[in-house]
């Protein structure tokens, strides 16, 4: 069974496709305040919905237990509010929209955009929070001022853990996700992203 | 004109329906609330801050266009009521025998599942291991056969539940109050019961049930108090666990029962990710402990918070650069007063002005520490994911040799150099230590994040890079690299943190020093922008040494400021709880002090009171002193070990020259000069004088570790004395040319006792406790319509007062109707024809010599009364002042 799901993923992750990816705080039919993931597909892309919730046309995730989010303690969501550039940069390594898909179904996670319910650390819709998120996606998105969401992964106990990537949207509306890497990490080649001068040769 | 006052009072004024459940009143001097700190409280104050919620709330209203200041208020009214319906469910639960009591104590022998999660867990009651076990035993618990369900979780077992019968009360408090006496006096006068009197009388004004939705009250910030009801002594046995429970339970339960819902409604989806630790706190409510007092770090810095609640905070300790540490803030603090108010609660109008101030001065300081953490975290990630320790150097010591071509290199390598000796040169070891004591810390490497490097690592990368630092310092220093002192360098560009440990001789205020740019550009910069982090090598490696002192300052209050994973508790009102448990304070040395003395004293009189030898050994005892305290990491806290200058008797040879030369005066040779100089004991007309020969040593066991010797002093005392005891054994010459002296035996026993029963009056280091019954009170206040002067006693001796209701009657109404204090009164019947049950009150004030009378009837049996006398009329009597005889 679990094989066939990998498989459907699998064969999903080659097909080219159009979703879009909104994110949106409501009360609900219950009177419950809560945070809503939604998901649109095309009808070429119906069978990315159906995977998901198994609607063809939109499906709608109600936001997981997020620990301590609600506050200021998080240390690593204050680096996303307050420092994100100088944390994370963004690759240009683009996940097909059946990963995509299949991260948002079946992973623990939480979206971040500059007007999440869980900015603490900053004035809610701030411009430099905004623009500051809005870098992380191309050109075209922020000339268009689109609201990027971040996909910010959470670990066994609910908290936020790893900024895996960034939604944005192309000239069509619809979405894609880029990776986002840690600039914090230890040293390795590929982690070098900082402007180094070496000082060490007197500067030959 | 008569005034006509009836009343017929039994049960009146108490509005509430529902009794209130408040326990007595505990009052304490020092010695007995620092006994008390050692044993289980039975009422706590939980401190609420509603900022979370309501700017949650906030939050969500401008993501859905709402009007975001009423949700806000909507939000923090659901948060506070949650809470206290949630508190309510628990503690019902634990009381009730359904949910077990888990214990603070993590010994493998009790639960032995439980202890080994809890361990790993670090009691972070998010870790899925933890709660996991606590989903198991919450919906074991719920099942009517619950101990056969938890036996298949863990090793439970009867003993695991509290036995013995207990209530509970819950209350918001609107105001502190009378109800709160034993926080503000170690004693309390008829006034003061009688303010606690009306307060019962008018509860609704004081507090009201803690699930109240009382909009009128503060919903940001609130104040709960939680009574527990039962005996003491069964309490004993469970209070630690319980508040452990309750502490645990709570934080697990916020976000995982299913009964949360009920209380959080429609906030139930958004409030389970409250960061509700940073807004909770529970604080014990007087001399008792809700956690076992130890002497380590935990303990201390939760405690240390203290100094927060106060309406300004009288420390500068949190200002340093690097902190002194609890351990030594108690030792320079010592023994204090206690039970005085000293948080002002009185001060503030509304209980939740109180809490603002406390959370304010709480947070403001949380955040300078969340900061340090944050940057230092920041700074070492970053410079670390570019260079080794060993290339950040080698960038160094190329500099070394440019310094012709930059001059000012020349310096930051001299502070860079500086810094490390006093940071990282193990010889020394001003705090090295102490940074590399910081891997231990369980509540450090708490804070480590997601991403960069762990505390651990950031020490490691610390330690790594001092080395092959210090090697270039040492070699530099032989190559007399560094200005010497004719060259009168300037060393104001050394970082804050230095200039304070070197005691502060240089100007702090001095603007920083800016680091050289290179030819070649910035050393480090992050980001497109190229946001610059190190300008050269050698300002990467001073980040690296400031952000490892970062979190030394850090880790000093880290317990107390960025503890995680389940709701803290502190001992705001009793700082004896640490002073007895680091052995700071002995509350029984006073009382065995006194006892030795009196043994001591009866001894000389046996062997020198009937005789005439003018000699007298006077001792005296002195108290274990501690001077400072070894640091140990054990099970990730730093405890600590008090090191003591020993207690000890200190005693001095008299020469009483009464008997022998008929003078009242005596001489004094003492080998410790604080051994004081009172042979008479008494006060009268006296000439002393002393002569003390002092030699104090101070050595060191490692730079930061002065150890003060034990001082070598001697005293030579001579004085004379006319009182009750020179006078007698002077006037005992008399009896000199006979063998038996009866005269100065006398004196001698006569002394012995005088200092005995002085010394167990002592009213603050000798134990005194008062209980008051807050029931009786009532009943008295509401019987009498005041508490009468003979209902003082017995009631704080916890008795029931039956007191002449009549004469108690007239002494109230005469005391509200003048200024007049009554001392005695006496009431008897006058004859009259018209009013066959006329009585006569007369009384004698305070101050007055003269008496007053006041006519009025009262029925003793049915507790009705009339009186006769105008309020003017009592007022205008005069009074024959007792002093000087003018009436006035």
């Amino acid at each position: 069974m679990k094989f066939l799901a990998l498989l459907y993923i699998f064969l999903l992750t080659f097909q080219t496709k159009a979703i879009e990816v909104s994110f949106y705080t409501e009360k609900s039919k219950d009177n419950i305040y809560q945070d809503v993931t939604k998901v649109t597909c095309s009808i070429n892309e119906s069978n990315l919905c159906q995977y998901m919730c198994g609607d063809k046309k939109v499906c709608y995730r109600p936001e997981l237990k997020c620990t301590n989010c609600a506050g200021s303690t998080d240390q690593f969501l204050r680096a996303i509010f307050t420092k994100t550039e100088f944390n994370f940069s963004v690759t240009q390594q683009k996940w097909q929209s059946g990963y995509l898909i299949s991260y948002l179904a079946d992973k623990y996670y939480i979206l971040l955009s500059y007007r999440s319910i869980y900015n603490f650390h900053k004035i809610w819709g701030s411009e430099e929070v905004a623009k500051s998120f809005q870098s992380f996606c191309p050109q075209y998105a922020q000339e268009q001022n689109e609201e990027p969401l971040f996909i910010v992964q959470l670990d066994d106990s609910d908290r936020p853990h790893q900024l895996k990537a960034v939604i944005c949207k192309d000239e069509n509306h619809q979405s894609y996700a880029l990776t986002i890497e840690s600039k914090l990490d230890p040293k390795g080649e590929s982690q070098k992203l900082s402007t180094i001068i070496n000082q060490n040769q007197n500067g030959e | 004109m008569v005034l006509l006052f009836l009343f017929n009072i039994l049960i009146s004024g108490f509005v509430q329906a529902e009794p209130l459940k408040l326990n007595d009143l505990h009052l304490t001097n020092r010695a007995q609330c620092a006994i008390d700190s050692q044993s289980p409280s039975q009422s706590a104050f939980l401190i609420l801050d509603g900022y979370n919620p309501g700017r949650l709330a906030y939050n969500v209203a401008k993501s859905m266009g709402q009007d975001s200041d009423l949700l806000a208020q909507e939000a923090m009214l659901r948060y506070r009521v949650s809470v206290a319906q949630l508190q309510k469910y628990i503690i019902q639960q634990l009381l009730q025998k359904k949910l077990p009591l888990l214990p603070y104590s993590l010994d493998k022998k009790n639960l032995p599942k439980y202890s080994q999660i809890a361990e790993n867990c670090k009691n972070e009651v998010y870790c899925p291991e933890l709660s996991s076990y606590l989903t198991k035993v919450w919906f074991a618990s719920q099942k009517e056969d619950r101990l056969l369900s938890l036996k298949a979780i863990d090793d439970f077992s009867e003993k695991n539940f509290i036995s013995g019968r207990f209530d509970y009360g819950c209350y918001l408090l609107k105001k502190f109050s009378p109800l709160q006496s034993h926080l503000y006096g170690p004693t309390i006068d008829r006034k003061g019961l009688s303010a606690i009197g009306k307060a019962l009388s008018n509860t609704e004004e004081n507090l009201v049930e803690c699930s109240s939705e009382d909009r009128s009250i503060d919903t940001r910030y609130a104040s709960f108090q939680i009574d527990i009801l039962g005996d003491t002594k069964s309490w004993n046995q469970y209070g630690f666990d319980f508040w452990n429970s309750i502490k645990i339970y709570t934080s697990w339960a916020w976000r995982n029962a299913p009964e949360i819902k009920n209380f959080t409604q429609e906030f139930q989806s958004i409030f389970k990710n409250l960061d509700l630790e940073e807004s909770l706190l529970y604080v014990s409510n007087g001399c008792k402990s809700l956690s076992k007092p130890e002497c380590n770090s935990d303990n201390l810095t939760k405690n240390s918070i203290r100094e927060f609640a106060k309406t300004q905070v009288q420390t500068d300790e949190f200002d340093q650069e690097i902190p002194d540490g609890p351990q030594k803030q108690l030792l320079e603090k010592g023994a204090r007063a206690v039970n005085n108010d000293f948080l002002s609660l009185m001060d503030y109008d509304k209980a939740s002005n109180w809490v603002e101030n406390f959370k304010k001065n709480f947070t403001n300081t949380q955040w300078i520490y969340r900061n340090r953490v944050f940057n230092a975290q920041q700074n070492l990630s970053l410079i670390a994911s570019q260079f080794t320790p060993e290339e950040m150097i080698a960038a160094v010591a190329t500099l070394t040799q440019r310094v012709q071509e930059y001059p000012s290199l020349k310096k930051e390598i001299t502070y860079l150099c500086t810094e490390w000796q006093l940071s990282a040169n193990q010889e020394f070891d001003f705090i090295y230590s102490d940074i590399e004591q910081i891997q231990k810390m369980d509540v450090m490497n708490q804070q480590s994040m997601p991403t960069g490097l762990s505390v651990q690592e950031q020490i490691e990368f610390f330690k790594k890079m001092s080395r092959p630092l210090g090697e270039l310092c040492r070699e530099l220093d032989s190559n007399k690299f560094f200005p010497t002192q004719d060259e009168n360098f300037n060393y104001n560009g050394l970082q804050d943190w230095a200039k304070e440990m070197l005691k502060k001789t240089l100007a702090t205020e001095a603007a920083p020093e800016a680091p050289t740019v290179m030819s070649e550009g910035q050393f480090l910069t992050v980001g497109e922008h190229e946001i610059p982090i190190c300008v050269n090598a050698v300002d990467c490696s001073r980040r690296v040494i400031k952000s490892a002192i970062d979190l030394l300052y850090v880790s000093s209050y880290a317990s107390g400021f960025l503890s995680k994973g389940h709701v803290q508790s502190s001992e705001v009102f009793n700082p004896y709880n640490e002073l007895v448990s680091c052995h700071v304070y002995d509350p029984w040395f006073q009382k065995s002090r006194t006892r030795k003395r009196f043994v001591a004293d009866l001894m000389n009189a046996a062997l020198f009171g009937w005789n005439n030898i003018p000699a007298y050994v006077d001792v005296d005892f002195v108290p274990d002193r501690v001077t400072s305290f070894q640091q140990l990491v054990d099970q990730s806290v730093i405890k600590f070990t008090p090191e003591a200058q020993k207690g000890h008797m200190v005693y001095s040879l008299l020469a009483d020259l009464g008997p022998l030369a008929g003078a009242p005066c005596a001489v004094q040779i003492s080998p410790n000069a604080d051994k004081a100089f009172n042979f008479y004991a008494f006060g009268g007309i006296a000439i002393n004088a002393c002569t003390i020969k002092a030699q104090h040593d101070v050595s060191f066991k490692r730079a930061k570790n002065p150890v003060v010797n034990d001082p070598k002093d001697r005293s030579f005392c001579g004085g004379c004395v006319i009182n009750f005891v020179g006078v007698p054994s002077a006037a005992s010459r008399v009896q000199a040319a006979e063998h038996f002296n009866p005269l100065k035996l006398g004196v001698y026993i006569f002394r012995a006792f005088y200092r005995f029963f002085k010394g167990m009056r002592d009213n603050v280091n000798i134990p005194r406790t008062y209980d008051l019954n807050l029931n009786q009170i009532k009943e008295t206040y509401s019987f009498y319509g005041d508490i009468p002067r003979q209902c003082v006693k017995p009631l704080l001796k916890g008795e029931t007062c039956k007191a002449n209701y009549c004469e108690s009657i007239a002494a109230i109404y005469a005391e509200k109707n003048s200024q007049w204090t009554v001392k005695r009164i006496s009431v008897k019947k006058v004859k009259s024809k018209e009013n066959p049950n006329l009585l006569k009150a007369t009384f004698t004030d305070e101050e007055c010599r003269n008496d007053h009378e006041i006519f009025f009837n009262c029925d003793e049996k049915n507790h009705t009364y009339e009186f006769f006398e105008t309020k003017d009329y009592i007022r205008n009597k005069k009074c024959v002042s007792q002093k000087n005889g003018e009436a006035t």
